[in-house]
Formats: structure tokens, sequence, C-alpha cells
């Protein structure tokens, strides 16, 4: 009997996946796709390519527009010129930064495409660290216990945070377990993740969830939340959370916590990436919209949006450490032994 | 009409004479009362009620009842319905007179077997776009899995498109699946879907007629813009015990109906359910993880003849779907637990009263309560060190309506059959509401409700008046008004809507129809998809969702052959539609139900427009029709597609349904569907580029860059479906069984079209169809005693 039923189950429910050659109708014109996310603690940075016809094979490298001429004004006002350093990336010559609160209007225009344009800005970010403290070592685990508190100074208006937590790691841990940081893909930065626990009901992992209010509690193990002001609109916010950091022999705990502020543009695109990554992962239904990732560059497509980072480094009394005392970013971090 | 045989007077039984009414009019006299199955009592709905020498006529209404008003004298009567023995009948009446009609069922022969109900009278019925098709016929077309559907077969009328393949869903000449006007004796009915949509909720053993009115509907409907699809519930055998029962693949059906007290009250209960988990059930002894999902549905109905005159009805129906996965960990002196669980239900119960009021009037009074819930909840208990963590979270959303209305049917003469009444609806939303139970070892319990609007409650309120007017010998005219007015949350929205219908009779075999319609919706379903899900919120309009409008006008001709033994129709449609809702670009469709979804939504336009051919033959051997639809939907909204209009995802360019029921002998018929339609549209991507280096992501990203909405086509579709019923009479029963296969020749038809992005030599990004209802054999038992 339990073969029929598995044959009937089969013979019924058997889906059958095949290529389909759609007819897409009309031409494609290519478009300009500028990228920049922006923030005070980095020079500016353009990455400008262009957009492609969906179908075929196409070398990533044909995508880059070398040509391009990017233009950056600052509350009206012409900033710089940015020059080409090869792989599609613009940057300053002058040792330009992005200034906190500034509104900036990039232009960019290459040969055979309509001036592109966008705005956006670093946005204000007042965060304060009240307190660190130990409150537990656990020698037979080798891992201590922390608690720590924070507050924010929320703007008025909508805003969007997002947090993490570093410890600094040396280097034989690398091979191990654990998150570990990377300033570009597989670079790592001398950090891996903690995870750390909260009541905040804001704190969200998942960014697609963060306007989502029906999941407090579900999930009180964080990695790196997103979290909106909702819920302390125009308040002074006090966050506290706790974490549990490992000791290694060759380094006492040294610990980095990133407080962030998006501007809109840049957590509604890191969003629809997200939604972008869940349409294609499933199979949609035919009669369904589809997910498009957020643009706000006119004339072309990608992202000018900024950020704010408060950062800050603290040791296991709470001291204030710098990363260059360390050796980290510098390739001096210590070994194991 | 040749299929109708003139019998011996002789012969017919069951005419009661009821004089009741003593007025005598001075040139015409009234008979009115109703028509009833002399079988069971039930009142027979649709049945043509003629005087042929003068050519006039009517039908029973919803109810079986019918008024006609003649000149006194000796005219002979015919009574005639599909499945019954006419009846010839000569009156002798020279005053106002109620009639009790009852005839008899027909004894099926080979040669001349009638289907529709629509005849040769359809010709000089005002209504157009209409149909009427039979629960018997319904039970012997081949279905999926076995199971009778009848909402599958309406699909298969032309101007409908079904949606989702295998799923019940009507999408009715460009509307919407909220745009249909569900009833269940009188009530509406929110969600009709059981499994996802895959089945129906409406089981054929309890059903006696379904009409489907594709647009511009009489005044007497409204709240909808695109369709009534009205199913009238058996009433229950007043004369002896009856019932059928069936087994299928993944259902079972029963129903028994019977006297309470004989001629006097009756009643009638059916049920069905599946056995999807117990199949499931062998395959999860011993596992820590169980998953599994059944539906059922209840139909009830009671009817208590107080007199002649008065008959009272009760009616309920009771269907549920539940799906669950639960899953425990087995852990040290613990027990994780974790458990998934949704499901929705539909109640509905009504209470009728139907009262002859003289003999020109009939009334109608309904009272009763049709409710939606779906819920999904989830349950977490995690264990360690003797603590413990328990989560438990329910979110639902639910809509009751509590409605009463009243309808006067009144025939002052032959010229005239006047409707009117008034309805009134108490409307309770609740779209979305969040349950959330913390209950964490050594800190308080915690408990939240969330909800993005709270309960909303509106009322609306209808008055309609219609009269059908036989204005001369081949020009018959239906003119209504319905005005409405909605009430919600300190918005009223007001709404006067004209319904007019023409019938121009130019030859004794054609009509020329054409009809106009504007209404207007108040309710609204917010759906995320393409498919029936039943997380598909359905909220009211208020001041930042505005209802639904929209007309319709149409004009077509009908026309029969070989004494209606074939017809042929032509109809054309024009319609246009306003205050449609749709989910904001980039908004999250799953997660929006959760969310303050009011400000994710937008508002837009619609329209359609099409053509339909509809071919029947109705007698003979071999029966069925052909139908054929040109059809072209677009809509429009401020922020989708630019601004630019797009077309629906289910405008369907042509569509193509042939529908063949063959009598091979008395016992044995063979009945084959093929359905044929362009491909629906669907959204792809047109561009792509790279981006890299993101805040956190860091590494270069593929992007699909999308393009207009709806702007490719899925392949096209076509399918053979077909079934072969054997029929043997048993001392206590007749014994059906069905041997069916769906989808004959194997076709891969697109279920799903998604794309795909794969890494190789770059980025390749490809289109994938998914296909899923392959070939399926099915066969079920039915006994009906």
């Amino acid at each position: 009997m339990r073969g029929l039923i598995l044959i009937l189950f089969f013979v019924v429910f058997c889906g059958c996946e095949s290529a389909l050659d759609l007819d897409i109708p009309g031409g494609y014109d290519s478009q300009l796709v500028i990228q920049s996310h922006f923030t005070p603690d980095s020079l500016w940075e353009f990455r400008v390519g262009k957009s492609a016809p969906v179908r075929g094979t196409i070398d990533p490298n044909e995508l880059i527009v070398p040509d391009a001429k990017i233009v950056i004004f600052g509350e009206d006002r012409f900033r710089e010129t940015l020059h080409y350093v090869g792989h599609g990336i613009y940057q300053t010559a002058q040792g330009q930064r992005p200034i906190r609160g500034i509104s900036y209007t990039v232009q960019v225009s290459a040969t055979g495409f309509p001036q592109a344009e966008a705005s956006s800005w670093a946005p204000p970010l007042k965060s304060k660290l009240l307190e660190v403290k130990r409150t537990a070592k656990h020698d037979s685990l080798g891992t201590e216990d922390y608690e720590l508190r924070f507050e924010l100074e929320d703007q008025p208006g909508s805003n969007y945070y997002r947090m993490a937590l570093h410890q600094v790691v040396p280097l034989c841990e690398r091979e191990g377990w654990g998150i570990f940081v990377e300033d570009v893909p597989g670079n790592v930065i001398d950090y891996w993740r903690l995870v750390f626990q909260s009541n905040s009901t804001s704190f969200r992992d998942y960014i697609e969830t963060v306007d989502d209010p029906t999941i407090p509690y579900q999930d009180d193990d964080f990695w790196g939340p997103y979290f909106s002001d909702k819920l302390f609109e125009a308040t002074t916010k006090e966050f506290k959370i706790t974490f549990e950091a490992t000791i290694f022999e060759s380094i006492h705990p040294h610990f980095s916590l990133v407080l962030s502020s998006l501007s809109e543009d840049m957590f509604v695109f890191e969003r629809s990436i997200v939604l972008h990554d869940l349409f294609l992962a499933a199979p949609s239904i035919a009669q369904s919209n589809p997910a498009v990732v957020h643009t706000n560059v006119v004339n072309g497509l990608g992202i000018f949006a900024g950020y704010t980072n408060d950062t800050y480094r603290f040791d296991a009394a709470g001291e204030e450490w710098q990363e260059d005392v360390l050796g980290i970013g510098i390739g001096e971090i210590q070994s194991c032994k | 009409m040749a299929a109708i045989r003139w019998l011996n007077c002789g012969l017919l039984l069951g005419v009661l004479w009821s004089t009741q009414f003593s007025v005598v009019v001075a040139q015409s006299v009234t008979v009115s009362g109703y028509v009833e199955d002399m079988a069971s009592g039930e009142r027979i709905l649709g049945a043509s009620v003629s005087i042929p020498a003068l050519q006039i006529g009517t039908t029973t209404n919803q109810y079986g009842f019918y008024s006609l008003t003649i000149s006194s004298g000796s005219p002979l009567l015919l009574v005639s319905h599909v499945g019954y023995e006419s009846l010839l009948n000569q009156l002798q009446i020279d005053q106002d007179t109620t009639l009790i009609i009852t005839l008899i069922p027909r004894i099926v022969e080979l040669e001349d077997v009638e289907v529709f109900a629509e005849g040769e009278s359809d010709l000089g019925v005002v209504q157009m776009s209409r149909h009427e098709i039979s629960i018997e016929e319904i039970e012997t077309l081949p279905v999926i899995f076995g199971e009778i559907d009848i909402q599958k077969t309406l699909q298969l009328l032309p101007g409908v498109q079904s949606g989702l393949e295998g799923t019940s869903g009507l999408y009715v000449r460009g509307g919407r699946a909220d745009q249909n006007l569900i009833l269940l004796d009188g009530l509406p009915l929110y969600n009709p879907n059981h499994l996802f949509g895959f089945f129906s909720v409406f089981n054929s053993a309890a059903m006696k007629r379904v009409e489907l009115i594709k647009g511009a509907f009489p005044a007497r409907y409204g709240g909808r813009l695109s369709s009534v699809i009205n199913y009238t519930m058996k009433e229950g055998n007043l004369k002896r015990f009856s019932g059928e029962g069936a087994i299928g693949l993944i259902s079972s059906r029963i129903m028994l109906e019977g006297p309470i007290v004989r001629d006097r009250a009756s009643f009638l209960v059916a049920g069905r359910r599946t056995y999807i988990d117990q199949l499931l059930r062998p395959f999860q002894i011993g596992r820590n993880t169980r998953y599994g999902g059944s539906f059922y549905d209840l139909n009830i109905k009671a009817n208590y003849v107080l007199s002649q005159r008065d008959r009272i009805y009760l009616s309920g129906y009771l269907g549920r779907d539940g799906f669950s996965y639960k899953k425990s960990i087995p852990v040290p002196d613990a027990d994780d637990k974790l458990e998934y669980d949704l499901g929705w239900r539909n109640r509905l119960v009504s209470l009728r009263w139907n009262r002859l009021i003289g003999d020109r009037m009939f009334a109608n009074t309904l009272i009763g309560l049709t409710q939606y819930r779906f819920a999904s909840s989830t349950y977490s208990l995690d264990t360690a060190d003797s603590e413990s963590i328990e989560y438990d979270q329910l979110w639902y959303s639910e809509v009751s309506d509590w409605t009463a209305k009243i309808e006067f049917e009144y025939v002052p003469n032959s010229q005239h059959y006047i409707r009117f009444g008034a309805e009134g609806i108490l409307h309770r939303f609740t779209p979305g509401s969040t349950q959330t139970r913390l209950d964490e070892s050594g800190s308080p319990p915690v408990n939240l409700l969330q909800t993005p609007t709270g309960v909303l409650n509106s009322q609306e309120v209808a008055l309609y008046a219609e009269d059908e007017m036989h204005l001369q010998r081949v020009l018959r005219v239906t003119a209504g008004i319905r005005f409405s007015s909605y009430f919600a949350s300190g918005t009223q929205f007001n709404s006067l809507e004209p319904r007019l219908g023409v019938n121009v009779r130019i030859t004794k075999s054609t009509a020329v129809k054409a009809s106009f319609a504007q209404s207007k919706q108040y309710v609204h379903l917010l759906t995320g998809g393409g498919a029936a899900f039943p997380t598909d919120l359905w909220i009211p309009s208020m001041d930042r969702v505005p209802p639904q409008s929209g007309y319709q006008i149409a004009a077509g001709v009908l026309k029969s052959f070989q004494g209606g033994r074939y017809q042929v129709s032509v109809e054309g449609y024009y319609k246009r539609m306003r205050g449609h809702i749709e989910y904001k670009l980039g908004a999250d469709k799953y997660q929006a139900a959760f969310l303050a979804w009011p400000d994710l939504i937008e508002s837009g336009k619609g329209f359609s427009r099409g053509a339909e051919l509809f071919l029947q033959k109705k007698s003979g051997r071999l029966t069925g029709w052909a139908g054929y639809t040109w059809a072209k939907t677009t809509r429009q909204f401020e922020f989708l597609n630019g601004g630019h209009s797009y077309s629906d995802g289910y405008d369907r360019r042509h569509d193509i349904s042939v529908v063949m029921q063959y009598k091979l002998t008395n016992r044995m018929q063979l009945s084959a569907v093929w359905v044929y339609g362009s491909g629906y549209p669907v959204s792809v991507p047109t561009g792509r580029y790279v981006i890299g280096s993101l805040f956190e992501f860091g590494y270069p990203y593929h992007v699909v860059e999308s393009g207009p909405i709806n702007s490719a086509r899925a392949p096209e579709y076509h399918r053979l479906d077909m079934s072969i019923n054997f029929r043997k009479k048993k001392s206590w029963a007749e014994r059906t069984i069905t041997l069916g296969l769906y989808n004959v020749y194997n076709r891969q038809n697109p279920m799903f079209v998604y794309t795909t992005v794969e890494e190789v030599d770059g980025a390749l990004i490809s289109f994938k169809k998914l296909s899923l209802l392959q070939l399926i054999p099915a066969i079920s038992w039915q006994y009906s005693f």
C-alpha cells in the first residue's frame, strides 16, 4: 500500500522544470550604473558601469565604463571632479571626504549615455557609549560576559540604523569558527563578529523585517541588526546589550562597537537587494510583480547613498584604544604566540 | 421547441389548485405560485411557465416562484424544465389564482437528453451573459483527481479565466477574484477555496443549481463589479429519505436528505473530507518531524412549509482547511518543540422566509451571517538548564458580515415584472492582527497585541428597483436602479447605479440583446500574487482606500437552430473599472500582511474588452459546448510601471474550451474537455548589471533589471481531460464508477515561470518553467439512493 501511495504521489506531484524561451518584446537600451556608498570615514569613491540585455553571457569586465566624468556638488556648490583609477573605479584626487549632514549631488556623464544624476547625504548621528562592564568570567570556558549600554539621540523623521559588535581576533584563530570582518572579499581586517543579546524590540537581523512589529522576541541573539526609530521617534533612546567574549592568550579582549545611521536610500536599497535575492531564489508565481532593486539615479541605475558611523573601541576595562596602537589595519596584529 | 414532448394531458399529474384571491380583473387574470418536484417536494428554479398559443411566458425565480398574467379563458399552460417531464394543462380560470405545479422527474432516455435549462427560453430572457449548468452535467465532466468541482466547470465558459493551473479561481471578463459576488443561498462567501485554491468549497452533492452572470447584472445584485455566481442548495426531500455518497482519491463525500415531517418539513446534510493527512500518516510514524493537511466542509439545510404561501428555510455551511508542521527536538531532560499551523474557515448561516402575498407578489426575507477567518500560528519551546522559553504567536485576519434583506417581486400585469427591495450589511473586518506571548523563566510573561488597523466596522445599505417590461411582442426591456451607501470610520460613500437590458426578438429563433450596468464595490482583496493565497487580506473601503467602481456595456446575438437543439451566441463587451488596489512597487508582499498595509498600497484603473462565441448542442447522444473568447485586459497605476498601462496578470488573448459528452449506452457516458489558452503575461527582466563593494555584501552582485510589468508571455496552454462513467442500478442504489485522466497527452504546461541566475562564464540569466500537473489518473465511486 505504501508503495502504491508513493507511486501515486510521484505521478501527481512530480514537478518538471525545463528551460523556457520567452520572447522579450522591444529592444534594450543600456544605462549607466552608478554605485557609491559614501561615509565621512572614507574618501570619495564611485564605481561606474553599464547595464546589458538580460540574455546571454557577458564578461563583467565588458560592463565597466572607463571614460565617465563624475562631478560632485555639495549643497549646490561644485566640490570635485573624480578621476579614474581602473576597474571601473573613480576616486577623489584631492583627498576629499563626505561630511556628515551635508546633501550631495553627483552628475555622471559618459559617451553614449544621457547624463545621470543622484542625490543623497550621510545623515547626522548622535550617540554615546554610556557604560561597559564585565559581569562574569568563565575560566573553564575561556570566556567573559559583558554588559554594554549606549544611547542614540534620534532626529525627527524616519531614520534607520544598524549596529555591529566586533572583537579583535589574533591571526591563528582566523582558520577556525567565527564570522570574520572583511573590508573587501577575502581580506580579514583583524576582527570577528560577536553575537549579542538585547531586549530591544526594534532590532532585526533581517533587514526585510525591520518594519515588522510582529517578531519582537523571536530571536534575541543578534549578529548585526538593523532597526528603525519607529518606537523612539525623535527621542533619546538607551540600549543595553550583553555579550560573551573569548579570552585569547596573546591579546586581551578589545572590542569595537559600530553604530551606523543609514540614509533612507541606503536602507531601501539594501532591503531591495534582499528581496531581489528572495525573488530570484524561489520560483515566483508568474503573475506576481518582480522585486525591483531600488535606485535613486535619474537617467541611470544603481545607488548613491550615504551613511554615518560612530565607532567605539573599548577594552575589557571600558578604556578606549586606537587601532594603530594595536597594529590593526597595518598587518601588525598579534599572532597567537 | 422540438425537444419538449407534448404529453397527453391525461398523464399530467400533480396540479394543485388553490384559489386564494377573489379580485376579478376585467380583462386579465394572474396565475401564480410555485413549481415543485413531485418526487421530492423541492421547488424548481428556472422552470419555464408559458402559454404557447399567446407566446407569453415566464420562468420560475430563484425560489421556484412564478407569476403569469393572461386573458381569462381556457388557455393551454406549458410547464417545462430540464430533467422533468413537460406538463401541458388546460387552464379554466376567470380570476386570479394560486397554482402549485408539480413536475415529474424524467427517466433519462438515450436519444433525447436535454442538458441546459436555458432552452429556447433564453431567446425571450432579457438578461444576457448568463449561464446555468446542471449539477448532473458537472458531475460527469472529467476533473483533476476526480474531484467534482463546480467552479472548475464554470472556468470552461467563455469570458472566464481560471488563473493558476489546477485551481478553481474565476476571473470574469477582466475582473479580479474579489469582484465575483459568490452567493450561497443568498449570502456572500468570501473565500471559495479549499487546499490553496485547488478545490472549491462547493460540494456538488448539496447543490441544486449554479448560475453565472458575467456582467451587467440586474439591480437586485450589487456590491461587486464583475460577476454574480449564484449557488442554491438543495432543500431536502419532503417525500422520502434519499442520499448519495462518493469515494475518491483525495476525498469522500456524503449527502443525506429526507422528511422530518412528510410534506411539511425536511432536512439535508452533506459533508466532505479529505484524507491527505491520513495518507501521509504511515510515513511519519516515529519521526520527530510531522506535517499534515486536510479540509472538510459541511452543508446543512432545513425547510418548513408553514402554508402553501409560506415556507421557511435554514441554510448553513461550515468549511475548514488546516495544515501543520510539527517538530520535536529530543534533548536530554527536555522536549523542545517547534510547531507551525495555518488554516482558514468559512462559516455561513441564513434564515429565509418566502411568502406569497396575494397572487401577484412574492416576498423573500433573509437574515444571515457569513464569516471568513484565516489564521497562522507559531509555537516554540526551548529548554536548557532547567530554564525554558515558550513563544506563541497567532496571526489572523477575519471578516464577518451580518446581512438582512427583503426582496419583493410584483407582477401587476403581463407587461411588467417588478422587483424591488432593500439590503443592509454590517461588516466587521480585522485585516491582520497578531497576538504574541513570551514566557521566559525568570521573567514575567510578555503579551502583545499588534494590528495595523484594528477592527474596522462599516455599514452598507442598498435599495433597488427594476422592471422587466414587455413593451411589444418583440421588445423586452429591463430597467433598474440601485442606490447604495457605505459608512466607514466617519467616511461615507454613495452610489447610484443604473442597469439596463434590452432584448429584441428579431425572428422566432433569433434575439439581439444589449445591456449596460454601473456598479460599485466597497470591499477589496489585497493580494500578493496570482494564486489565491489565504493570506490575502479582505479590507474595507475607507478614506485611504476608495471603493471600486465600474461599468460594462455588452451586446450580442443569440440564435437557436433545429428547434433549440443547437444554440449559438456571440457577445461583445467593454468594461472600465476604477479603484483596484495593488501593492506599491518594492513592497514586500509576503511581509506586508503583517505590516501597516495601508501605507503600501495604491489605487488604479482597469480596462477590459472582449468578444465571446458560445456554441451549444443541447440534446441527442452527443451534447456539449464550444466556447471561444478574445479578450484584452489592462491595468494602470500612477506609480507602477512608470504610470503606463500594462496587461493584467490574467489577460489571455485567445481562449478556447470544448466540452463534449457522448452517451455510449444508457449506462456508459464518455466525457472530454479540451482547453486552449494563449499565454498569460509574465514580468521578466530585460537587463542586468553588476554592483560590487556593497556596504553589507562586499562582493560583486548581479542585479536583474525589471522590465515593464507583464510585458512577456508565458507559453500557450492546452490540455485534454477525459472520463468515462459507468452507471449500474443496484437493488438499493445506483452506482456510478468514474475513471478519468487529467492532461491526457501529458502536456507540460507552465505553472510557474521564473528567472534563474547561474554563474557560468560570467552571469547567465535564463528563464525556466515548472510544470506540476501532468498526466493524472483518477477513479471514484458514487452511490445514489
